[in-house]
């Protein structure tokens, strides 16, 4: 292990090198602990050498959201959200031996404290995790707002580091100040440096990276520092613009100047060094760009998983950077873990794909293995969005071929009931034609003793005969009833009555439905055919989609439910008998609760699944939007 | 006329601070019940149970409006925290913070109408919107279908969960009966166990 600075006395250190990775005071890194299953995260708030030789750092701890989840009550976490902790008491903070630290780990400040400097979009995209709130360990609470110092832990160093702006001494061109140029491209949490020696071969250093931390980069340009991380810069990168900036304190700079790696050679190097990377980036721009779609089963393969240091040292054309638009890094990792899992069901997959999902037979949806088909919808993103490409992939309508976000590593999970559910779904599509766009629906409507004025609506959609409601689809959810009437009568000279449908849990957050009555049969067809030959389009792109609605009744059926268990027994009629309304709170020690919990897991998966769902189907949109010239 | 559709639509939005949106309920629960289980967390003011029009990708689900918005809060972190049963065991129902959307006709955010244009056949926009057309209905056989699964998986957790009550309850009568018709301890170990 090298140990790069000395402070001037005593054995404190600003930064340290392990195990080939570079970490600095204020990093955050991840800690390994025997029997966990994931690392615990850590912020980097002590590095000294005892005098028995032994290397400790004191590390303040970040919480996941699993680790407090009791505090957290309703409150989803945002995703990667990982918690500071703050206060006094077990659980701040602790020392360790060097030697525990497992890897550098990627976290960005989300505050929105003035004094936190603002991370960019690819920054936070990028990142490992994402805090912005700290959780007291003594009180046990969650603190939205930093104060002054978050456990001991002065602000400062809470926050983003500070990136040039309050630096001037940096912004000006040939600055003997700076130390090193680099490009700096990151995949996923680290960086890879670019450093021009000086043989002006540029030879890849590989940090992993806080950003603001060990390197400064000068602006190519010279016009003004950019703060952050290279992949927020990605937009200039890709128009060929300057690399982004560095910044770094002052004892930081200090630092570089003595211990760092680079060697003070390559300072004099530099400005010859500055104009080989302009070069040098148009050229690995131009590379990555040509190289990106052959090489995306490559580069996705090398997406560092966070907890482990990838070590690939890729020469100049870093091909693994992935940063290109809007393919962030994180979707390709994803993919990859489910194309490397499920590889043998792509084949059949593949087959169908290519047939024309009109006429694919039946044979090829149980062509998939299906002992790894059969696996349970685990709490686990990935298998999520698995289930939801092949639920598409059940589900999808004749000929319309998609992007490759769904199409190229969905896999095909053969579940018997699904299998039965989509054989019908699949003859039903089948039977459709794409201009009248039909749809099933099924019938489950229950009836319900209200009051209110809105009532009568309603009342009246249940009343209509069969034949006279649509489906008003692809609506803005903020609509009400009251705009969609207006634009349909205006837009197609009708009196109909509109009933916005309310948001559920499960109803998509970027697009609405509304039912609509017409007064009789021939309204109701005309205005079908109008909207399915033309485009109504409403704001933002949205071209309005009608389907037939089958009659609603107010029949006595009921919403499917499952979940009351019943048994006629002396034990629960008892139950039963004495309770006036039987609401509880269940107890951990009953076989009830462990019922319940089964219930919470369920429920919860398929939260993440229907999540994912909508992730996939607001992708969907934006891209087919993007197409469109007015809006 | 502008500033009463402002204040309505100021004071419907306070409303929804209040309300907590309620799922996952058994379909044959009233009102009372409902007013009754959260009547503990503090006063409940109204209930309106959301309509079902008889489309699938419904869930019976009720929003309940409480005396403040602490209240509500309240019980979203309670049930979020605990499993809570109203009256369908075991399944816990779930509380979220409502949103206006959720509301069946809430009242139109003041802001002047909604803009439609009928796109030309030649217009270059056409064949695009009629594939985001088509992507909106394969969207929502997409959101069917998962439904559909998950409808699939819960019969199948109930029916897991009823197998494993009655299996359990079956042992019970069975102790039942040995401990009291017959005292043999020895009888009651054999018989226990299976």
């Amino acid at each position: 292990m090298g140990v790069d600075c000395l402070e001037k006395e005593g054995r404190f250190y600003e930064s340290f090198t392990y195990d080939g990775i570079e970490y600095t005071l204020y990093d955050c890194v991840y800690m390994f602990k025997e029997g966990e299953p994931e690392p615990y995260i850590g912020k980097l708030i002590g590095i000294w050498e005892t005098a028995d030789r032994t290397k400790k750092v004191n590390v303040q701890w970040f919480f996941r959201p699993s680790e407090i989840l009791k505090w957290l009550g309703d409150r989803t976490p945002m995703q990667k959200e990982i918690f500071l902790a703050t206060g006094e008491g077990i659980g701040l903070s602790n020392v360790n031996a060097l030697e525990a630290i497992a890897g550098k780990c990627y976290v960005v400040c989300t505050s929105e404290d003035r004094r936190n400097r603002q991370p960019s979009e690819e920054e936070t995209k990028l990142a490992d995790y994402i805090f912005y709130r700290a959780f007291d360990v003594g009180r046990c609470t969650l603190l939205d707002n930093i104060g002054d110092s978050v456990g001991g832990l002065a602000v400062k160093y809470v926050f983003n580091r500070e990136e040039s702006k309050n630096m001037n001494g940096l912004q000006t061109l040939g600055s003997s100040k700076v130390d090193v140029v680099s490009n700096t491209i990151a995949c996923k949490g680290k960086n890879k440096l670019l450093i021009p020696n000086s043989s002006e071969e540029f030879e890849l250093l590989e940090t992993y990276g806080h950003p603001v931390k060990s390197v400064v980069i000068k602006d190519v340009k010279g016009v003004s520092v950019e703060s952050g991380w290279i992949p927020g810069e990605s937009s200039d990168y890709t128009s060929g613009n300057n690399s982004s900036v560095f910044a770094l304190t002052d004892d930081q700079k200090q630092e570089c100047a003595s211990g760092q790696k680079v060697k003070s050679s390559e300072v004099k190097s530099m400005m010859d060094g500055v104009k080989k990377v302009t070069n040098s980036k148009s050229r690995v721009k131009k590379k990555l760009s040509s190289d990106d779609m052959q090489d995306n089963p490559t580069k996705k393969a090398r997406i560092c998983n966070s907890t482990k240091p990838c070590d690939d040292k890729i020469s100049n054309s870093a091909k693994s950077v992935l940063i290109q638009g809007d393919k962030c890094a994180f979707a390709p990792k994803e993919e990859t873990k489910s194309k490397d899992k499920h590889l043998s069901l792509n084949r059949g997959v593949i087959g169908a794909k290519k047939g024309g999902l009109k006429d694919r037979p039946i044979g090829i949806l149980k062509a998939g293995p299906s002992n790894k088909a059969k696996k349970v919808v685990t709490f686990n993103d990935m298998d999520a969005k698995d289930f939801i490409k092949s639920a598409n992939h059940v589900k999808r309508t004749s000929g319309f071929v998609k992007g490759s976000e769904l199409k190229s590593t969905s896999k095909e999970r053969v579940h018997d009931n699904t299998r039965k559910f989509s054989n019908n779904a699949m003859s039903k599509m089948c039977a459709e034609e794409m201009d009248n766009k039909e749809m099933e629906q099924k019938i489950a409507s229950r009836s319900n003793i209200d009051k209110g004025k809105w009532w009568t609506t309603t009342n009246k959609m249940r009343n209509a005969s069969k034949g006279t409601t649509l489906l008003l689809w692809n609506l803005d959810p903020k609509y009400t009833s009251e705009d969609v009437k207006e634009v349909i009568d205006e837009a197609l000279q009708t009196s109909c009555i509109a009933i916005m449908l309310p948001r559920t849990k499960i109803s998509s957050p970027h697009s609405g439905q509304a039912l609509l009555k017409f007064n009789n049969t021939e309204t109701t067809e005309r205005v079908l055919r109008k909207l399915s030959e033309g485009c109504l389009m409403l704001p933002n792109g949205r071209p309005l989609v009608a389907t037939v609605s089958p009659p609603l009744s107010s029949a006595e059926g009921q919403c499917t439910y499952f979940g009351h268990i019943v048994i006629d027994g002396i034990r629960l009629q008892g139950d039963a008998r004495d309770a006036v309304s039987t609401s509880h709170c269940s107890q951990p020690n009953t076989i009830e609760y462990e019922m319940a919990m089964e219930w919470c897991l369920l429920q919860m998966q398929f939260d993440r699944c229907w999540e994912n769902l909508y992730k996939l189907h607001k992708e969907d949109m934006r891209r087919l939007k993007a197409n469109l010239k007015s809006k | 006329m502008e500033p009463s559709a402002e204040a309505k639509y100021a004071a419907f939005k306070e409303k929804v601070k209040r309300t907590v949106y309620l799922e996952n309920l058994n379909p044959q629960l009233t009102d009372a019940v409902i007013r009754t289980a959260l009547n503990q967390f503090g006063n409940v003011v109204n209930i309106q149970f959301v309509p079902n029009f008889g489309l699938e990708n419904i869930r019976y689900a009720a929003l309940v409006e409480m005396g403040d918005a602490k209240q509500a809060n309240q019980i979203i972190t309670e049930i979020a925290n605990n499993p809570f049963m109203i009256s369908g065991k075991p399944r816990p129902v779930r509380a979220f913070a409502a949103e206006i959307e959720m509301f069946p006709f809430h009242p139109r955010k003041p802001g002047g109408k909604v803009p439609w244009v009928w796109l030309d056949k030649k217009d270059p926009d056409f064949e695009v919107a009629q594939k985001i057309k088509d992507t909106v209905l394969k969207h929502a056989s997409e959101a069917s279908s998962l439904f559909q699964q998950q409808l699939l998986e819960e019969e199948k957790t109930h029916k897991r969960q009823a197998e494993t009550l009655k299996a359990n309850y079956k042992k019970k009568l069975l102790r039942h009966k040995y401990v009291i018709l017959d005292k043999g301890a020895v009888k009651l170990a054999e018989h226990s166990v299976k």
